[in-house]
């Protein structure tokens, strides 16, 4: 592994943003030629430059997965603050602890994924309006907590709000919520709480309950991802491991968008989590659970933009939102019965010729109506389609209103499925035909090494429908993509080619790394990335195990430090 | 829902929070005296409008005439300056701050300080003792899956996040006040609002012991977060102790507008066909804010540039699934929306401004209505085609005592900054101009009477 050069790789993450978007708008990408990209001598040769697309160096290429937004994009490695629970988190939690929830809570907006649709866009600082969300949907819950018969649970009634039943419930919730337990300091100040409410405000029991329990939504363990040290890591003094409990909810927020359950805890507690086996078994038992094909599903939507499809407008009649909904369906069970009932490997995602669907969606995949929208329809031999390649919501996604759009095909799957990155666009570049891009003296060394990508996919129309002719005299001819080089057709083809080499394993590891830690990979990550892709290598690329292996790796069981000339202490800080 | 009537309340403004407001602001300070003009609400709609701008904001603005500058020739030039007018989506956060949002640069040889937006700047110098002396909020639809982009920032990279959601911006605005009168019912609501408000503020003093035990746990890369944190706390326990000085017997409850719980669901307030309803929610609690004096300076943003929402409320059935490029990139889209079509969208938004403008002239102040008292400033990013940099679609309402309304203003392709700084002139502050030094030519004075 080369260092230096995953260093200065890495330093020009920035650089690639607005490719794709642009593409949408124009139909066409070019090299840089204006000052400052491409082959201009006068081009900055900082690290910080955008690189020109060439043969993949050694090592891992660093992409940005924040490049455009609603995909991968999570705080990079520079950010080492303390991040916030998600909405979506913050939903979860609550259900997982105390069963349904009122449905109109004032959660901060600024996220992303205020309806629970992705885990894109997660801020990472508090401020004052999002603290007067949270303290409007602390006193929401409180409120319905109070109305709610937990007196299974707790053996008294909370609605009365008494002081005693009051504590019951911080001793039997306040370690779920707030992902460890409430220590003692904590409880007295929370009763204390309560004490000077009755009798400095004169409030009714209820509404001395309803105030401690507001409190404990409110607390910064609850609404920030604390994650204290348990000790430096013995050869990387700028790595700290995660103390037991900080581990567990690393591990629920991954796998479940949630906090850690009782048995999570109890692991925690006793520190076994800590171990690398406990840490696998825990990982195996979290992954058999329904959440976790939930967060599964949602990896894949944004691995391949899936929201380019919620935004996609046809001219085609048949295009109604009733298809629209059945392309994501297809997606979505398809990715939960490989993984979970399928041989829960990369192999089939990229080329199982099978799927899920409605008869509106057979028809326009050309095969026969489906047996039942549960029952996997197996694709015969005349059928040009496999794997998720194949899928209507990411050949649909990534078309134009009238017709396919091979660029943002092939960007997609340059950037996000091969892990290589792609300059700037130029601003003011014209519009050229396919044919003139790919042989102008100009552009054309850029857009053959990645548009033939989206050219192998022309076989698939607007719609995604599979189709005779496109008019275009070109083909999928990949020329400068090393290991995938040579003429391809169709998305099942595609997927053996990607399957076939290193890149395509590689980077589909590195983007569940990044899912997993919530950043980019940085240079103290590479050793753990490699541990990963070996594991997954050796299971014969089952996702399940991927997973496994990458929350045992280092990366995910330590936290960086700033070095100590920039620590800052508490009491300069609070 | 309703909102009938709104008593006219008095509130300290300007005096007692200068001097918290001056270190800050060296360059930036409230004139004196005071003009009757004290509340500024801008109005953004994303895309700016089709050609014909003006005849139709005539027209649908017709009630209000004489309460209403129509500008026309306008130029976002420093949109132009920091982006080109190809990147549109970066034309709303240049808008307000006339193209300072960036770090502090030279760029084509012209030193551009990083800065912060107009409505900051109002609320900094005017809004020193309101519980808010900014508020941001609006209706976005579906545009909350395509991310964000915002218009208002208190300084570069800090960008404020509006509220959608009406019955959260109804609990931070207006829940806290208690009703005038000296009835038993009156009194004893102002007893529960009072203990409520004592109590939320017993609650955020008892995290701070938490948070010191947690600084210490977190180590040194998380004590940022926990500062933020705390920082936050505190703004929010400053505003329930102004609540609680100055909230008791504001407005009566029967004068505040009433929403359904529903609507505070994001399955609701997301929802494009509910983007009409919880903009008008939205738009009556802005005015009730205003008239309570919770906050001086607001921002109202329909949506957001390159827009997902689709306008699924209107009656027109062919802009029915119709998004953002096709309404607003007629040029490629010739034939898919006719201009009538898309006319009909724009001239919605006009009509929203109307209805705010109604709700404004409708609140007494006594001797005064609330629409004196408030300059309404209508700004789009662009107009309509193909995102288009030059005249803008531009109005100025309100505060009649202060501002030339009631006539039109030919901008000869002047920046709009300089209609922005007259705006911050009119409500009293000093300021020679706004934005990039090449973007604006001072004041447009020919705004103010």
């Amino acid at each position: 592994m080369n260092l230096s050069s995953f260093r200065a790789r890495g330093l020009s993450l920035s650089f690639t943003f607005g490719i794709a978007y642009f593409c949408a708008c124009t139909g066409t990408v070019q090299r840089p030629d204006g000052p400052g990209g491409g082959d201009d001598p006068r081009a900055p040769k900082s690290p910080n430059s955008p690189q020109p697309p060439g043969p993949r160096p050694e090592g891992p290429v660093v992409v940005d997965p924040n490049a455009e937004k609603g995909v991968f994009d999570f705080h990079g490695e520079g950010f080492d603050g303390l991040a916030r629970i998600s909405s979506m988190e913050y939903r979860n939690i609550l259900t997982d602890v105390f069963g349904a929830i009122p449905a109109q809570l004032s959660l901060p907006d600024d996220e992303g994924d205020a309806a629970g649709t992705g885990f894109v866009g997660q801020s990472f600082a508090m401020t004052d309006t999002a603290f007067a969300a949270y303290q409007t949907a602390a006193e929401t819950v409180a409120a319905a907590l109070l109305d709610r018969p937990l007196s299974d649970k707790l053996n008294c009634d909370l609605a009365k709000g008494d002081r005693a039943c009051v504590e019951k419930f911080l001793d039997t919730f306040a370690a779920r919520l707030l992902r460890r337990p409430l220590d003692a300091d904590g409880k007295s100040q929370m009763l204390g709480l309560y004490d000077r409410a009755r009798t400095e405000f004169t409030a009714t029991a209820r509404e001395a309950a309803a105030l401690v329990i507001a409190r404990l939504l409110l607390s910064p363990q609850f609404l920030h991802k604390i994650e204290p040290e348990a000790g430096a890591s013995s050869n990387e003094p700028r790595l700290v491991h995660l103390d037991a409990f900080a581990l567990a909810s690393r591990l629920a927020f991954f796998l479940w968008r949630s906090g850690p359950d009782s048995e999570l805890l109890a692991a925690a507690q006793s520190g076994e989590i800590l171990k690398p086996e406990v840490m696998a078994s825990q990982a195996r038992r979290l992954l058999a659970d329904p959440r976790a094909a939930v967060v599964i599903q949602a990896f894949h939507a944004q691995w391949l933009e899936r929201g380019h499809l919620d935004e996609a407008q046809r001219e085609d009649p048949r295009f109604t939102e009733a298809l629209k909904t059945a392309m994501a369906t297809e997606s979505d069970k398809f990715v939960k019965h490989v993984v979970f009932d399928g041989n829960g490997g990369l192999t089939d995602l990229l080329t199982a010729r099978y799927s899920f669907l409605t008869p509106e969606l057979a028809k326009l995949y050309g095969v026969p109506s489906p047996r039942g929208v549960d029952q996997p329809t197996p694709f015969d031999a005349s059928v040009k389609r496999a794997g998720m390649f194949g899928h209507a919501s990411f050949l649909a996604g990534h078309a134009t209103e009238r017709d396919s759009n091979p660029i943002t095909r092939a960007v997609t799957l340059f950037e996000r499925v091969l892990c290589r990155e792609l300059p700037k666009v130029p601003p003011n570049v014209a519009e050229m035909e396919v044919e003139d891009r790919l042989s102008h003296p100009v552009c054309g060394g850029c857009h053959r090494s990645f548009e033939p990508l989206g050219l192998g996919l022309e076989l698939y129309g607007s719609l995604g429908e599979e189709r005779s002719t496109t008019g275009r005299k070109v083909d999928g001819n990949i020329a400068d993509s090393v290991e995938i080089d040579g003429v391809f057709t169709g998305s099942e083809e595609l997927g053996r080619r990607l399957l076939s080499g290193v890149d395509g394993p590689y980077c589909y590891a590195r983007q569940w790394f990044r899912f997993a830690v919530g950043r980019v990979e940085g240079p103290l990550d590479v050793s753990s990335m490699n541990d990963a892709v070996e594991a997954f290598r050796s299971a014969k690329l089952d996702v399940r195990e991927l997973l496994i292996s990458v929350v045992q790796t280092r990366s995910f069981r330590t936290r960086s430090e700033r070095p100590a000339n920039e620590q800052r202490t508490c009491t300069t800080s609070i | 829902m309703s909102l009938t009537h709104i008593n006219r309340r008095k509130f300290l403004v300007g005096a007692s929070s200068l001097p918290l407001a001056l270190p800050l602001l060296p360059q930036v300070t409230r004139a004196a005296p005071a003009s009757g003009v004290k509340n500024l609400i801008v109005f953004w709609v994303p895309d700016g409008s089709p050609t014909d701008p003006a005849g139709s904001r005539k027209t649908l603005l017709a009630r209000h005439r004489k309460n209403v500058a129509v500008i026309t020739n306008s130029q976002h030039t420093a949109y132009e300056r920091e982006y080109g007018s190809e990147e549109h989506p970066n034309g709303p956060r240049t808008l307000l701050t006339g193209g300072q949002n960036g770090p502090d640069r030279v760029a084509n040889g012209v030193k551009v300080p990083a800065g912060r937006s107009a409505d900051q700047i109002v609320g900094s110098v005017l809004g020193g003792s309101a519980i808010f002396p900014t508020y941001e909020l609006g209706s976005w639809g579906s545009n909350m899956k395509d991310g964000v982009r915002y218009i208002s920032f208190e300084s570069r990279g800090k960008p404020r996040v509006p509220s959608y959601n009406p019955v959260k911006s109804y609990a931070d605005l207006l829940s806290g006040l208690a009703p005038s009168g000296n009835d038993a019912d009156a009194l004893a609501a102002r007893e529960r609002t009072r203990r409520t408000l004592l109590m939320r503020g017993s609650l955020l003093d008892s995290l701070v012991p938490e948070l010191k035990r947690t600084c210490e746990a977190v180590g040194s890369s998380g004590r940022d977060s926990l500062d933020a944190y705390l920082t936050s706390v505190r703004a929010v326990e400053k505003r329930t102790k102004a609540m609680l000085e100055q909230g008791m017997g504001m407005a009566s409850p029967s004068a505040l507008p009433k929403l359904d719980n529903r609507w505070g669901e994001a399955a609701f307030y997301q929802d494009d066909k509910n983007f009409n309803v919880v903009g008008e929610a939205n738009m009556r609690i802005a005015a009730a804010a205003l008239a309570a004096g919770t906050t001086r300076a607001i921002t109202f943003h329909w949506g957001t540039t390159g827009p997902t929402t689709v306008p699924d409320w209107l009656p027109n059935r062919k802009l029915k699934g119709v998004y953002h490029h096709r309404l607003s990139h007629p040029k490629e889209h010739p034939k898919d929306v006719s201009f009538a079509d898309r006319q009909m969208l724009y001239q919605w938004y006009e009509e929203q401004l109307a209805f705010l403008l109604d709700r404004l002239a409708e609140i007494d102040m006594g001797g005064q209505t609330l629409l004196d008292q408030t300059v309404v400033l209508r700004l789009s990013e662009s107009n309509n085609n193909g995102h288009a940099t030059n005249d803008l679609p531009v109005s100025v309402s309100g505060g009649s005592s202060v501002f030339a309304v009631g006539s039109d203003h030919d901008l000869k392709g002047r920046s709009v900054c300089d209609v922005i700084t007259a705006v911050l002139q009119g409500l009293g502050i000093q300021m020679d101009a706004l934005g990039r030094p090449d973007s604006n030519a001072g004041a447009y004075t020919a705004l103010l009477r």
